[in-house]
């Protein structure tokens, strides 16, 4: 896997921009996924009815695909507890497990498949984050290509004079491991400068200003409103003695 | 400038810091096909972390941010909570640790504590994954023995590797850097 | 506006620092500072702009006033909205997702409203011809674009001081004098300009610019010329044929065909991305190509061996000491090899000094050493070995490079500067598709025209004047 300049890597969730979600507020679909990951506590009949909801639900905010495939991964492993949880203890115990796991594993995908890091870093300003924390995370986001440039290219200095240790077996690994600074002094010196100069470069731009404001902003929209409700609601009959 | 908890300096660091684990974890691949074995530069970083910006707390600020970071990059196998937490709770537990030992991971004793405790952290988070996902005991209990000797080998030698970047950093005048700076 | 009254600073590290300097610059006044490296020109520059002592450790004596404000007397926030500052690298200051984001960050901490900064934005965008790459990541953008951007995001806020240090160290030909015109407007706009910049060639044509020389250590290194510890070459020929690089979906180099002599400099000039350093990855086995690369020598052919330099210094040491740094994995190194190798690079006083602490240029050049360690059988390859160096480090550089090809090395190097360029002894200028345009003796190419214009790169007015001077003589 490689990431690219931009931050990207070929394995990133990729923005389904199609999806209505991609308009929801990001804390509603934080709501959303947490709420569904509830679900899972409930008994197998129910948790069944919620399974086929859940189906048309993924299909309307197209997002069956990439949950489809974050579940694909785990094939073997469910094929394997399903047989062993059948063979061991029961059909329904069997089925029960691998609900929940597909659940588990799927559901948060409902956020980041749909919330890009400037959303997020506006809904946690919203969820009263301060803001400095909002902005290094987003630059966290932003540093992945470049760090990840930096790494290759230490890699690449540090073998064209060979310094680049043998960590190619477990002993290898072990016994050179002293070798392993030969990476990592570096890498922590140059990611150190890069936040440094990120430092200097805000505040000669007026960082940490109690007058800021926010140019792009979040707002509740109907949308959002009826996903709240519906996944109340939703919760509040799949929960209640009946 | 106001004073505050962390500086600005610091937040960015720890930020960058984290974004570093998850490129260690994806370009630093060591051809080991062992379970954990990403721990050693994962953990050496968090161990550097604590040390360049010394207060409770910086590790987990790196172990929450990288759990964001990872969560957004589709990283793990089991979905993006169960990476959320894997990581987040590395860092909260190293923090704990280095709390608990009131040292430094300037010792190395503290080092490869916080080496191994640290990256049990994410072993804990596959125990409660089974455990909430019902998974049979034995076969959970099996998976998760080698799992654990595998986390605190290679939490150790990432202990140790974070030990002597630490002290190489030292040497080379590191932190004489890092005082000119607020 | 801008007004420093005897103004030193000390870092908590002794030794560190800037001496007192005193600079007064008015509206409409651009005032330059040269020196240098390590005499303090950074230092000086943070303290005018209040990030010193804001933002660091240490102790300031003297005054800085901007705008009728003291620096120590207001908060960094506030003297960010008096005054703006541009860094040496375009990359690292870089903060934002999009273009955009980067220029609204400043804005927005303006506290404006929204119409204004949608209206600064669009402003800025236009002025700075940025608008067709709104929407991109900055750190996708060149280094050129990506210093136009951080003009923009800084002018954008209305500043009436600008500072910058070192802009232009970084930028190819073209983009330095495309940054210079802008900073032509800014002045004559009444505000106040002052420049950290030891390529101040590019400011000659400006009218009535104030000159400020701080001093510092004058570096003279007892370099010995003779090589007589270098290991002498055989004459050989490097020859490439066919070499073919693609680099994801993009074909980075194209049938390149090219024959170089031994005992030459040899400098490879084009603009960014057209695979010059590609170019010299491939020839030091670091990258994967298709076509042949070999070294004809009397004996027959051999495989090349090269040392490589990269370009930033800090991708390679991590040790305690430049001689730890020089001699780690060499095995048997050969200590009078070695003496002479510190004292030719000028890093003999530094020799238990860790290379992190030493100045830009002199890592550069410890860099230079570990290639030069391992004794590579035919010669160097050079990324970008001037970048962000003052006239002292690239003297020596130049001196050394001298040497060995004397002694029968090839050296190859890639560069934007056309002072280093001019030095060698063979210029090879690449095009936009990186196809070689000119080859042939540097005299000869630095002479022809029409093969600059082809290459893309706007010759500056100081080099056109250079060279005619060279071809009058």
């Amino acid at each position: 896997m490689r990431i690219n300049r931009g931050g990207r890597s070929s394995r990133q969730l990729t923005l389904v921009e199609n999806s209505p979600l991609r308009s929801a507020d990001p804390r509603t679909k934080l709501f959303l996924s947490l709420a569904i990951s509830l679900v899972v506590m409930t008994s197998i009949e129910r948790l069944l009815i919620f399974l086929g909801v859940y189906l048309l639900f993924l299909v309307w905010t197209r997002l069956l695909s990439p949950t489809v495939q974050h579940v694909w991964r785990l094939k073997w492993l469910l094929i394997f507890l399903f047989a062993f949880d059948w063979w061991l203890i029961s059909l329904d115990h069997a089925v029960l497990i691998c609900i929940r796991l597909i659940l588990l594993t799927g559901v948060f995908a409902l956020f980041f498949s749909t919330t890009n890091t400037r959303e997020l870093g506006l809904a946690l300003e919203k969820l009263h984050i301060p803001y400095r924390y909002a902005f290094s995370l987003s630059l966290a986001f932003q540093s992945l290509g470049l760090l990840d440039d930096e790494w290759r290219a230490i890699r690449e200095a540090q073998s064209s004079r060979g310094a680049l240790p043998d960590s190619s077996s477990f002993w290898k690994l072990v016994t050179n491991v002293g070798d392993l600074i030969s990476l990592t002094v570096p890498a922590i010196v140059l990611t150190t400068k890069r936040a440094w100069a990120i430092t200097e470069a805000s505040y000669a731009r007026g960082f940490d200003s109690p007058h800021r404001v926010s140019y792009h902003t979040l707002e509740f929209s109907r949308l959002d409103f009826l996903l709240m409700a519906g996944t109340t609601l939703l919760l509040i009959l799949l929960f209640w003695r009946w | 400038m106001k004073q505050r908890y962390f500086s600005t300096f610091q937040l960015i660091l720890l930020a960058l810091f984290s974004a570093l684990i998850i490129v260690a974890k994806i370009a630093l691949r060591t051809p080991l096909q062992l379970s954990g074995h990403s721990g050693i530069f994962w953990m050496a970083i968090i161990i550097v972390g604590a040390r360049v910006v010394p207060k409770l707390g910086a590790s987990s600020i790196i172990g929450v941010t990288s759990g964001l970071l990872a969560s957004f990059m589709g990283l793990g196998d089991f979905g993006a909570l169960n990476t959320f937490i894997s990581y987040a709770i590395v860092g909260v537990v190293s923090d704990l640790m280095l709390w608990i030992l009131r040292g430094n991971t300037e010792n190395v004793v503290v080092a490869i504590s916080v080496g191994i405790f640290g990256h049990l952290g994410k072993f804990l988070t596959k125990w409660l994954f089974g455990i909430i996902t019902g998974a049979p005991i034995g076969f959970v209990a099996l998976g998760l023995l080698r799992a654990f000797i595998s986390y605190v080998i290679f939490g150790a030698i990432g202990g140790i590797l974070g030990w002597l970047t630490l002290k190489a950093l030292k040497r080379a005048g590191f932190f004489a850097y890092m005082a000119e700076k607020r | 506006m801008l007004r420093a009254k005897q103004v030193s600073f000390q870092y908590p590290q002794e030794g560190h620092g800037l001496p007192p300097v005193s600079l007064d610059v008015a509206p409409g006044r651009l005032t330059l500072v040269t020196g240098p490296s390590g005499c303090g020109k950074s230092t000086l520059a943070r303290c005018l702009m209040g990030l010193i002592p804001h933002l660091y450790n240490g102790e300031i004596l003297g005054e800085v006033w901007l705008n009728g404000f003291r620096t120590t007397d207001v908060p960094m926030w506030q003297l960010a909205e008096k005054a703006g500052m541009v860094f040496q690298n375009p990359a690292a200051q870089m903060l934002a997702p999009t273009v955009e984001d980067e220029i609204i960050f400043g804005l927005e901490n303006l506290g404006l409203a929204r119409d204004e900064i949608k209206s600064r934005l669009e402003t800025a965008l236009q002025d700075f011809n940025l608008t067709h790459m709104r929407h991109r990541n900055p750190q996708t953008l060149s280094g050129g674009e990506q210093q136009r951007l951080a003009l923009a995001a800084i002018l954008a806020r209305q500043p009436q001081a600008l500072i910058l240090d070192e802009p232009l160290s970084m930028l190819d030909t073209t983009a330095a004098t495309d940054l210079i015109a802008y900073l032509e407007r800014f002045v004559a706009g009444g505000k106040s300009l002052v420049m950290f910049e030891h390529r101040h060639e590019y400011l000659d044509d400006l009218p009535e610019v104030d000159h400020i020389a701080l001093g510092g250590n004058k570096e003279e290194t007892d370099f010995q010329q003779h090589a007589t510890n270098l290991l002498i070459q055989k004459n050989f020929n490097l020859i490439i044929e066919g070499l073919h690089v693609q680099l994801g979906k993009k074909e980075v180099i194209h049938k390149l065909n090219l024959s170089l002599t031994s005992g030459q400099v040899v400098a490879i000039v084009g603009r960014n991305g057209v695979g010059k350093t590609t170019l010299l990855r491939s020839l030091a086995g670091l990258q994967k190509h298709n076509g042949d690369i070999k070294v004809i020598t009397p004996d027959g052919e051999q495989r090349p061996n090269f040392g490589m330099v990269f370009q930033n210094p800090d991708l390679q040491l991590f040790n305690a000491s430049v001689r730890d740094e020089l001699l780690y994995r060499i095995p048997n190194p050969d200590i009078p090899y070695f003496n002479w190798l510190i004292s030719a690079l000028g890093l003999d006083r530094y020799e238990n000094t860790p290379p992190l602490l030493l100045s830009e240029g002199e890592k550069k050049r410890v860099t230079l050493g570990l290639a030069l360690m391992r004794r590579p059988a035919h010669g160097l390859l050079l990324d970008e070995p001037s970048l962000g160096q003052d006239i002292i480090h690239k003297t020596i550089l130049i001196r050394l490079l001298r040497t060995l090809a004397d002694a029968g090395q090839l050296v190859m190097m890639t560069t934007h500067d056309l002072n280093l360029a001019s030095h060698a002894d063979r210029l090879i200028l690449l095009g936009p598709e990186g196809e070689i345009i000119a080859d042939s003796l540097t005299e000869v190419v630095l002479q022809d025209s029409s093969a600059w214009q082809k290459t893309g790169i706007i010759l500056p007015n100081w080099f056109l004047r250079q060279r005619e001077a060279e071809s009058a003589k």
